[in-house]
């Protein structure tokens, strides 16, 4: 609900001293608190006897719906709130549909086969879009998890046509403008658009332009596993609530084949932070082991300031991993933002020499170059 | 977002993490960094892209005279506007802008100025166009931008560089900073109403995706996965509302162009 309490309270007897304030007739105390109420969607409007019309209509628009939200099988779409992902979050991932001929096993089983593993989820292809009725086909999809849509079930939607990038921002952005902010009824389906783009480069800058623009279904025909790929990850970033930090699971990583005489790092578990390390530590020949602490998806120096990295913390994930007992030289690389966790970790830690890393990930590779 | 510019980056040295995908590429010219600018230049006129930017990744001030040398070859040569982009050390850069920034042609953009080393920047850079660089956060991009006017550069010669990482590693951070700028300049913020800058091929090319086959099969092959890496990452932060990208393969620049229309 868009509503501000003073904005209602003004529509009030109250407000305006007029016969009827505080009435009590609504069931509140004052014209304040059923404002209050109403604005937060907790009490019906129809309780006030003495609300005006012009209240009325402002409260009937803050109600509206913005987008409708769409259920095909499993997957929902649509139902978002906001233009910009920044002023809240962008809540129903695009849904990434591929259509398919029920005679075309070969593409059948590439839909069946693709599979991918990003930040501990698993992502499939969302659904398929049949040409043609097949009720044998439609029911192997949805008993082995896809969504399955035709033609007909388009009509819930409304279509932004396959052209170029600045003809379907331009279009999309309208849409959802007229929805999203206008709470205009006449553009309130979710949106979807059928790309039949064969050049996988092509598609891809399509996809990518539909997705950051809160497309909320997407069909391709082609399926290009690079792409595709490229463009589930891409979703997972625009989709993130910008509220919740990503966070990776705190546990021993592995870069290179490390085997006993690999270096050992350590850090927390935001996400930003571990990418971060990660991409140096995959450029680094000897392998690695990178041991990531349960931060609650804190940066290191809110985790430091808030206690959720310890020496306790830290020492505790360290004595737990069997592979980290194999080490021959057992050093730990601390992040430099760490430093006065020195102390306190040699101490948790006796059989482990503690070593003051970089402050920033990408002087790693030469921190370890230049011997430690 | 109409008619976004690019660039074609390229760098001064070879590291060890320069992808394999792109050294083939680039082929013999990138045992000389003339030679690779050259090629880089000719490659961005082939693809109509608007810039050529050279990166010095250097790592020591003993390197510096090197760079004079060669940014003194680079503006003879120089046929398109040019970038000069410096290292990642934000004390180095200092100390490098102030000894080439005077070989440098006129219209040439200098990146970057950042919070620490800002007033030295500015100083050598003072008539040139200016990238300044802040950690995704608009109010130290706001703040930068104010306190580098204080020390003499006009607003017009600015270009918001915000940082930014690619997708799958926080690309969301540097979309939404783009946004929000964006919208703030659009409501009358004059200290944010400046072009901003992805640096998306030195971001790309850090993922192990762009640069390692090591993936499963639905990963797909690493050719198309390195190239769509650098596409997606380009083509979002320009819907989020970037005007020039700098890019590292200039076949993101031919799929980009082809795709983003007439106008």
């Amino acid at each position: 609900m868009a509503l501000e309490t003073m904005q209602v309270f003004k529509h009030l007897p109250a407000a305006k001293k007029a016969e009827n304030s505080n009435c009590k007739q609504c069931g509140c105390p004052t014209c304040m608190a059923f404002a209050l109420k109403l604005s937060k969607g907790n009490i019906e409007i129809s309780k006030c006897p003495y609300v005006s019309e012009e209240l009325l209509g402002i409260v009937t628009q803050a109600n509206k719906i913005q987008q409708k939200t769409v259920v095909f099988d499993n997957v929902k779409i649509g139902g978002e709130t906001v233009f910009s992902r920044h002023e809240k979050t962008f809540i129903n991932p695009t849904g990434i549909f591929v259509s398919l001929d029920s005679n075309d096993k070969e593409k059948l089983d590439k839909i069946y086969n693709f599979e991918i593993e990003s930040v501990g989820k698993t992502f499939k292809i969302d659904g398929v879009f049949l040409t043609s009725e097949d009720k044998n086909i439609e029911n192997e999809l949805k008993n082995n998890g896809y969504a399955v849509i035709y033609e007909k079930d388009l009509s819930l939607l409304q279509e932004v046509k396959e052209d170029n990038i600045y003809n379907m921002i331009e279009k999309i952005d309208f849409i959802r403008k007229k929805s999203i902010i206008e709470r205009d009824e006449k553009y309130s389906n979710p949106v979807f658009s059928h790309l039949k783009e064969q050049n996988p480069y092509s598609l891809c800058a399509k996809m990518t332009a539909l997705i950051s623009r809160c497309a909320s279904l997407i069909i391709v025909d082609l399926i290009d596993e690079a792409v595709l790929t490229t463009n589930i990850i891409l979703r997972q970033n625009i989709f993130t609530d910008p509220e919740k930090p990503l966070q990776v699971e705190s546990k021993l990583y592995e870069f290179n084949n490390p085997d006993e005489n690999a270096h050992v790092f350590l850090t927390t578990n935001f996400a930003l932070t571990y990418f971060a390390v990660a991409n140096e530590l995959s450029t680094i020949k000897n392998g690695s082991y990178l041991v990531i602490t349960p931060s609650e998806g804190m940066s290191v120096l809110t985790a430091w300031s808030a206690e959720k990295i310890t020496a306790q913390i830290a020492a505790k994930v360290v004595n737990g991993s069997e592979e980290l007992k194999k080490i021959k030289n057992k050093k730990i690389i601390l992040p430099g933002l760490l430093a006065d966790l020195k102390e306190e970790l040699n101490a948790e830690l006796p059989e482990w020499e503690i070593v003051i890393g970089p402050c920033e990930a990408y002087k790693l590779p030469d921190f370890v170059k230049n011997g430690y | 977002m109409a008619n976004p510019q690019f660039a074609i980056e390229v760098p001064f040295r070879i590291k060890e993490n320069y992808p394999d995908i792109l050294k083939k590429y680039w082929g013999e010219c990138i045992s000389n960094p003339i030679t690779l600018f050259e090629k880089a230049q000719e490659k961005a006129l082939e693809v109509c892209a608007d810039y050529v930017s050279f990166y010095f990744n250097i790592d020591d001030l003993s390197e510096i005279d090197e760079c004079i040398l060669i940014a003194q070859e680079i503006s003879k040569k120089s046929k398109i506007p040019l970038i000069i982009k410096g290292s990642s050390n934000k004390a180095l850069n200092g100390e490098l802008f102030s000894k080439i920034a005077k070989y440098l042609p006129k219209d040439c953009i200098i990146a970057h100025g950042q919070d620490t080393n800002y007033t030295q920047v500015v100083k050598a850079t003072l008539g040139h166009k200016i990238v300044l660089r802040t950690p995704i956060d608009i109010n130290l991009t706001k703040e930068l931008n104010i306190l580098s006017i204080d020390e003499g550069v006009r607003a017009e010669d600015i270009i918001i560089d915000p940082d930014m990482g690619c997708v799958g590693y926080g690309l969301d951070y540097g979309f939404s900073i783009i946004e929000r700028i964006k919208e703030a300049a659009k409501k009358g913020d004059k200290m944010l109403d400046m072009p901003i800058i992805v640096f998306v091929g030195e971001e790309s090319y850090k993922a192990k995706e762009a640069k390692s086959a090591d993936f499963k099969a639905s990963w797909g092959d690493l050719k198309t996965r390195s190239l769509s890496w650098e596409i997606s990452t380009t083509v979002s932060l320009l819907c989020a509302g970037a005007d020039i990208a700098v890019v590292w393969n200039p076949e993101s620049v031919v799929a980009i162009k082809k795709m983003w229309g007439d106008n």
